[in-house]
């Protein structure tokens, strides 16, 4: 187990090595002049030289790839051109920020999916399953950027007027606050993916409750409870697991999107600042954050994977 | 008789498909007594493993039981709550299936899952539970019980696992053990070796076992009595000697006819036409539309069972014709002098390889990169018109070296020679025509037929690809049906309506059709009855006189292979033991695994 899990972290680091030189030789292609977005239109010949100097613009493009990525590694993101402050200040606040967004998501999902579908798949046909069936089917036909404003519409605007529409309080200043704050983003974010996630438990479960070995443990004279407890739930949610894992990954790309709708301070709206001011060196740093925690997702889910398949280990 | 522990009485089944009862067994009745193995025989259709699931109460949703009593001594099962079907279960009655693979909970140790069964029915100690379960496991001879006791069935073989199932089984002490195709799924040595555990066991714990099979070779070594099920009708039920020996029904001298006999001593005989699924067919005899013997009564009444001789019943209404010995017919002569000495296909030092995959991003990096050799270092040569067999057990690699020929897997090392050829330098319009010369006929037909199209296109569609003309190629395509024995009125049918050896004469004409130098045949009876089986092999060798194309069969079944092949290779892990003519090879083998091959083969 240890070796795999090495194994794996070696080839996440290879594989965010990649993506890093993918988002620098990306970059390089943005329209814009680091220069020119600093110093402003107006900026004379001599003072935009002088900065590219001193930026290292002038320098070769792997040179200067080598220094960012080495200056990473020494937790070293640069320096944000547009709001002049170093970028790993920044990014710490709001990664953070966003992290409870994601994980809150997670957890929610979680907790509402995997019972629903256990619970439908044992009661398939029935009227239980009928209605999660299409409740989740709605889940996931309505994109979330449309859901969002649908929610602050209804509970954060007159008449009802419950909750916060935008904004973060950390959990440390007031935890009441910072839950009323969570409540939209998070529910906004977890209806596509608890309405994937509990189809994706039902057919697990049904898989299972269809195989060879249940039938061996109901012949064996096991009550339909122990069966479902030891021989159901472990075979039946393996792959659950797995996919709410990678789900991470995929949770942190919806945040860019809902981060906006709700105003939360996250980095997934720091992107988009960053894209909006041509801020390239925040622009490289957002991004690989971004891509950091699709990799270490996928490797979570690997590792949950073959805990729960012995087969694999 | 007094120790009657499982007692059947009058048992009809039916299934509800679409608001109609169609029958699956209708007034079954038998006894078994304790010690006594009761094997059932029957082939697809027959409604064997419904028995089973009848007794274990475990029927799909849409299943009736008109009429019948099932009693495990005095107690009636058919009218068990749920709560009392839960004590019975496992408690008095076991049952056991075909793959054990399936059967056992994939991420739970199978030491737990045999100790599950005993805490479930008896009143014992966890600690008590686990001595128990490794004494078992000492018992069907699983070796190192404590170590294995931990293990996850994937750690396990095949045969290993079915061991696991009986132990698993007989530690809750049942009274009635139940087996639905036990070895079907194992290589043949080891079902040799189950078959004879099972054997002992039974005898050892006054066991009232039901063997369900559709082999009669398998069955023949354990059981007492053999029942012999046709279309879910009771034929015959007589002491296992009596039943094998001196068949007094037509359809299990048939079926015994069906049988490919390792020495050769005769033909394989199919039994023409199909099972009857018809919801009437009980109003006749349901053996009536393929029985040699028919006459006007059996197509009007249902045969009452006749008791025959010394406890043989029978369900015929005529006493049995006593087989003529000289009746049968000469044995079909194979073998094509060989024109030339050339060979069509030759293999040298081939190594196969296949790369070890992981999920998602494991394994494409270079040091995740692992390699599999599946066979190593084979030569050999397949003679024009000749019949190679090769033949090994699971795993030997013989399904790779069929992939390698035909293109779909890379050669490691070594090369292959068609037609004096190097393959790998072969040019694109070479490539074309070699893949037009070599054809391939795979144990299930239906993955290389196309569900959607009309079986007289399907056929059409290699001369098409050959660049003919359409009215050539439906030309050539009915010319070829025919051929293999399928009439006009299957021309416009789909492949689903079609039965299983159907489906095969239809993928065998497809490889046929466009005039092969080579045809593959990747076990192509295996997933075929008996009976039906047969007349596979009859249209095989036919073709194979009429055509002279080259066979190269790749088989696990060495009577099959002795019915068609004229030269053999006996591959084990990969790496070729002996190899020759076959009735050399079969008379007097020279490698220690031949010899073992051949004694574990079972025959009647
Ligand atoms: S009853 Fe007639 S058709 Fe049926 S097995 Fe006997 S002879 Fe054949």
């Amino acid at each position: 187990m240890l070796a795999k899990i090495i194994s794996r972290s070696v080839t996440g680091l290879f594989t965010l090595l990649m993506v890093s030189l993918v988002i620098f030789v990306s970059t390089q292609f943005l329209p814009g002049d680091a220069a020119v977005t600093l110093l402003g239109d107006n900026a004379t010949e001599e003072a935009l030289s002088h900065l590219r100097e001193e930026l290292g613009l002038n320098e070769p493009a792997v040179t200067q790839y080598l220094r960012w990525v080495g200056g990473i590694v020494q937790g070293d993101f640069g320096v944000s051109q547009t709001l002049g402050l170093p970028i790993g200040t920044i990014l710490g606040d709001r990664f953070i920020a966003s992290l409870q967004l994601t994980i809150l998501t997670i957890l929610v999902a979680a907790i509402v999916a995997i019972p629903l579908g256990v619970l439908s798949a044992i009661g398939q046909g029935s009227t239980i399953d009928r209605t999660v069936l299409s409740i989740s089917y709605l889940g996931i036909s309505i994109p979330d950027f449309v859901f969002g404003p649908l929610l602050i519409v209804a509970f954060a605007l007159p008449p009802l007027a419950l909750l916060p529409s935008s904004g973060y309080v950390p959990l440390s200043d007031d935890p009441l606050a910072w839950l009323r704050h969570m409540i939209l983003p998070v529910t906004a974010l977890t209806a596509v993916l608890t309405a994937h996630l509990v189809r994706q438990t039902r057919s697990g479960m049904l898989e299972v409750l269809k195989s060879d070995y249940v039938r061996t443990a109901r012949l064996k004279g096991l009550p339909e409870r122990q069966v479902l407890w030891r021989h159901c739930l472990r075979n039946g949610l393996a792959t659950t697991l797995t996919v709410l894992a990678l789900d991470l990954g995929f949770v942190m790309g919806s945040i860019v999107v809902i981060e906006e709708v709700f105003a939360y301070p996250g980095i997934g709206r720091l992107t988009v600042f960053a894209i909006g001011d041509r801020d390239i060196p925040l622009i490289q740093a957002t991004t690989l954050v971004i891509a950091a925690t699709f990799v270490v997702a996928n490797i979570l889910a690997d590792i949950a994977h073959s805990m729960l398949n012995p087969k694999l280990e | 008789m007094a120790d009657t522990v499982l007692s059947v009485r009058d048992l009809s089944i039916e299934f509800d498909v679409g608001g109609i009862a169609r029958p699956a067994v209708r007034d079954l009745s038998f006894d078994l007594s304790a010690g006594e193995v009761l094997g059932i025989v029957g082939e697809s259709g027959s409604g064997k493993s419904t028995i089973l699931f009848a007794i274990m109460r475990y029927l799909a949703d849409n299943a009736r039981v008109p009429n019948g009593s099932i009693r495990v001594g005095t107690q009636e099962l058919l009218t068990l709550s749920r709560r009392e079907l839960d004590h019975f279960r496992g408690n008095r009655i076991a049952m056991i299936f075909q793959d054990p693979t399936g059967a056992l909970n994939p991420s739970m140790r199978v030491g737990d899952q045999i100790a599950e069964g005993i805490l479930r029915h008896q009143t014992l100690t966890v600690a008590e539970a686990r001595a128990k379960t490794m004494s078992w496991m000492a018992r069907v001879q699983l070796e190192t019980p404590k170590l294995t006791y931990a293990k996850f069935p994937h750690e396990l073989s095949g045969g290993q696992r079915q061991r696991v199932m009986i132990a698993l089984a007989l530690a809750m002490e049942p009274d009635v053990l139940l087996m639905d195709e036990p070895t079907t799924a194992l290589d043949a040595v080891v079902q040799a070796h189950i078959l004879e555990l099972v054997r002992t066991l039974a005898v050892e714990e006054n066991l009232a076992l039901v063997f369900v099979t559709h082999d009669l070779a398998a069955i023949a070594k354990v059981a007492d009595r053999i029942l012999v099920l046709y279309a879910g009708e009771l034929m015959e039920n007589g002491p296992a000697n009596l039943v094998l020996n001196n068949p007094s029904h037509p359809y299990t001298q048939a079926l015994l006819k069906a049988m490919p006999k390792l020495d050769w001593s005769e033909p394989a005989l199919a039994i023409p036409g199909m099972i009857s699924e018809a919801v009437d067919r009980f109003s006749a005899c349901v053996f009536v539309d393929r029985c040699a013997q028919v006459k006007e009564k059996c197509r009007t009444t249902r045969p009452k069972l006749e008791p025959r001789r010394n406890g043989v019943v029978s369900r015929c209404h005529f006493q049995p014709f006593k087989p003529k010995l000289s009746a049968r017919p000469p044995r079909v002569e194979i073998s094509i002098p060989v024109k030339d000495s050339s060979s069509i296909l030759q293999l040298n030092n081939v190594t196969l390889e296949y790369p070890l995959k992981g999920v998602g991003l494991s394994g494409f990096l270079p040091w995740e990169a692992k390699q599999f050799q599946a066979v190593r270092d084979v030569s050999f040569n397949v003679p024009a018109n000749g019949a190679l067999a090769i033949v090994g057990e699971s795993g030997s690699g013989k399904s790779t070296i069929a992939r390698a020929i035909l293109g779909l897997m890379p050669v490691a090392r070594g090369t292959l020679i068609f037609g004096g050829e190097d393959i790998a330098q072969f040019s694109r319009t070479r490539l074309r025509e070699f893949r037009q010369m070599v054809q391939i006929a795979f144990q299930h037909p239906t993955s290389s037929l196309n569900p959607r199209k009309r079986i007289l296109h399907q056929v059409a569609r290699p001369v098409l690809l050959a660049g003919q003309t359409r009215d050539a190629g439906l030309q050539a395509a009915e010319e070829m049906l025919s051929a293999v024995g399928l009439n006009a009125s299957f021309h416009d049918r789909m492949p689903a309506s079609l039965s299983g050896g159907q489906l095969q004469r239809v993928a065998i004409a497809r490889a046929f059709v466009s005039c092969p130098k080579l045809l593959i045949l990747d076990e192509p009876t295996t997933a075929l009855d008996v009976s039906v089986q047969a007349g596979i092999l009859e249209l095989l060798v036919e073709l194979k006189l009429n055509t002279g194309c080259t066979f190269l069969l790749i088989s696990h079944d060495l009577a099959v292979v002795r019915q068609i092949a004229q030269d053999i290779l006996v591959l084990k892990g990969g790496v070729v033991c002996e190899t020759g003519d076959i009735d050399q090879v079969f008379s007097n083998p020279q490698h220690e695994y031949t010899k073992t091959l051949l004694n574990a083969a079972l025959q009647v």
